[in-house]
């Protein structure tokens, strides 16, 4: 499923107000998260797809009735970004919580899915200055191991 | 037929002949490939997914997703709420992505396979009990051992577990040179964990079997009341366009495909039954995160490390601790933007420990031409209140260890609890499967095994009911859950079935 110029815009304005640039010490800053999430978008399941692309409309055409604004998700200023995305995954209706947990699940995984993060953080580095380092090592012991 | 690892998208199927074909490479597959190869009897194993070479394993959650998972982890089960569903899909199967905990099926879940469903001849104790052993020694069983393979938050689970005087020990998995580098859920960058994707495939194909990946099987051909081949198509790819081919079997195909695949395939094989894609159960699970004032450190040490028993016969959960991958626990925080930020700047003062629920509620596969395979699954209350009352133990161990937050993920309930004094909370969370964020992983039914074929799909030797030749041997046989993680089950009952057929 591709993802309009226009959605990839909003997919970036809506993953950054939910998390914000600085974050971690600033290393995922670069991180183009529309393009991140166009590319989601081409990827099976459909369905999956589909509720992406459904979380970004409902996030942007939000306002009016979650917040009693005339107004497009664009049209807000940072904090009031961050209260309707607060308010949506807080919302008393499962589908609109459970589509904007989705959205923010998604941003998490794209924005902090990142090496940079991972190492930030100390994760998946145990006796290694990079994982990449513990595959080529299992890969030289190709030879040993069972049977 | 030639020993070796072929894919199928290049090397071509078409005219492959063997004794048996096996169709699926994971805990039990595998080891029905062992069983026999080891017999003497030539073999073809036929996986749907890919082989993913150790040094193309990715380190990101999204990356292992995409390569190692049905739909790239995003399959779901439908109800009143929607429940991810995570299930592999390469050679090695879920043992490829698994923790590799280790357990045997309960003495007394056994018991009751043997009188309600009549299984007592088909999966005898004594049987299981040599193929365990065996299974022990070969995939190299051990325990987690602090200071080595254990992380910090499993010594701190342990302590947590001690305080509130909850019987638990560090998990046994197999493993052969495990560094901890906590990289279980995506393939292990050492070969360490013991998948059959390193130990029991290869000794396989050294005995003589064929391995093949990107095979996915459409149907099994059933001739005059005997399955004979299986027919399919190449995976889609880069390599060419999707082929048909025909694989055939001179005594016997084996299903191995999971408890959610194996029923559809039978039934799009034409196999019918009342029971067929029934009586699907789960353990579904859900994360309780504490937050400690010093870092935790949580991906490092083995995937899993400890578990709480002392529950388990009395309220049917079982925790453990788990390093859920830190872009997946981060959307589990409060919030969003400036509120969710200082959160996400702890990361590395977190642990994270499971509940998994030994289910009642029974769900039903169904092929769909939407979703592929459609899952329909509702717990019911009891279910719901296990799973409150596993997470407020959780949550209760957290701060007996020292955490200074915990985060409730429960819809409707404070998100974040201070003190122990509001552990109260978790009493009235609601019975409703939408306020909690639950992961199904260990799948069980679908083709459930009994002697009586009008209430099951498989007889107690695990061929289906009425069709010869064609025999099931994964989870989807077991006639219920097990309370414990299936692997080791599902590999010995396997072993037990196959070394029947030779």
């Amino acid at each position: 499923m591709k993802l309009l110029p226009f959605e990839i815009r909003w997919a970036d304005a809506i993953g950054r107000a939910m998390l914000p640039r600085g974050l971690l010490g600033g290393v995922v800053d670069a991180v183009d998260l529309g393009e991140e999430m166009r590319r989601e978008c081409l990827e099976p399941p459909w369905y999956a797809a589909l509720l992406l692309r459904a979380s970004l409309w409902l996030t942007w055409l939000a306002p009016p009735l979650a917040l009693g604004r005339l107004r497009t998700f664009g049209g807000l200023d940072g904090a009031t970004r961050e209260a309707l995305l607060e308010k949506l995954l807080d919302s008393r209706l499962y589908l609109v919580r459970a589509t904007a947990t989705f959205l923010k699940l998604q941003a998490c995984m794209l924005l902090l899915g990142d090496a940079r993060v991972l190492r930030r953080i100390g994760a998946y580095e145990h006796g290694h200055e990079k994982p990449g380092e513990a595959a080529a090592e299992a890969s030289a012991a190709d030879g040993r191991r069972a049977p | 037929m030639t020993p070796g690892f072929f894919d199928a998208r290049t090397d071509g199927l078409e005219g492959v002949e063997a004794d048996f074909v096996v169709v699926g490479s994971g805990a039990g597959g595998g080891a029905a490939a062992r069983a026999l190869t080891r017999g003497g009897a030539r073999v073809v194993v036929l996986e749907e997914g890919p082989r993913v070479p150790t040094r193309e394993l990715g380190e990101t959650a999204r990356g292992s997703m995409a390569t190692l998972f049905r739909n790239q982890g995003k399959q779901t089960a439908f109800g009143r709420a929607t429940t991810p569903l995570l299930q592999a899909r390469c050679v090695g199967g879920g043992t490829l992505v698994n923790s590799a905990i280790v357990w045997r099926v309960p003495e007394h879940v056994l018991a009751d396979w043997h009188a309600r469903f009549g299984l007592a001849d088909g999966l005898p104790a004594t049987a299981l009990d040599a193929a365990y052993a065996r299974i022990e020694e070969e995939m190299s069983v051990r325990a987690v051992v602090e200071g080595v393979t254990a992380g910090r938050q499993d010594s701190l689970m342990r302590d947590g577990a001690a305080r509130a005087r909850l019987e638990g020990r560090f998990l046994h998995r197999n493993e052969r040179g495990c560094r901890g580098s906590g990289r279980c859920l995506h393939g292990c960058p050492h070969e360490a964990k013991q998948s059959t994707a390193v130990n029991y495939l290869p000794r396989s194909v050294a005995d003589g079997a064929a391995v093949y990946s990107n095979a996915a099987v459409e149907r099994v051909v059933i001739e005059r009341g005997r399955a004979v081949a299986v027919t399919g198509r190449t995976a889609a790819g880069a390599v060419g366009p999707r082929r048909p081919w025909r694989v055939t079997a001179r005594r016997a195909v084996i299903v191995a495909a999971s408890a959610v695949q194996s029923p559809n395939l039978l039934r799009r094989s034409g196999v019918r039954g009342a029971h067929l894609g029934e009586h699907f159960m789960i353990h579904p699970g859900t994360g309780v995160i504490g937050i400690y004032p010093a870092p935790v450190g949580a991906w490092t040490g083995a995937s899993q490390g400890f578990e709480v028993l002392g529950l388990r016969d009395s309220l049917g959960v079982k925790l453990e601790s788990i390093n859920v991958p830190p872009e997946v626990t981060a959307a589990r925080f409060p919030g969003a933007g400036r509120r969710l930020a200082p959160y996400l700047e702890r990361l590395d003062h977190i642990a994270t420990w499971a509940v998994a629920v030994r289910a009642e509620a029974e769900g039903r596969i169904r092929p769909s031409r939407l979703f592929g395979d459609h899952v329909r699954y509702d717990l019911t209350a009891r279910d719901l209140d296990r799973v409150r009352r596993g997470m407020k133990h959780l949550a209760e161990m957290h701060f007996l260890a020292g955490a200074t937050e915990v985060v409730s993920s429960v819809y409707g309930l404070p998100e974040v609890l201070r003190s122990p004094d509001e552990l109260g909370v978790f009493d009235s969370a609601p019975l409703d499967a939408r306020a909690y964020t639950l992961v199904a992983s260990h799948l069980f039914g679908g083709c459930r095994a009994g002697r009586d074929p009008r209430a099951s799909v498989v007889d107690p030797r695990l061929k289906v009911h009425g069709v010869e030749g064609l025999h099931v041997m994964d989870a989807s046989v077991m006639p219920t859950n097990t309370g414990v993680n299936p692997q080791h089950g599902i590999m010995a009952v396997a072993t037990v079935a196959a070394e029947r057929l030779l």
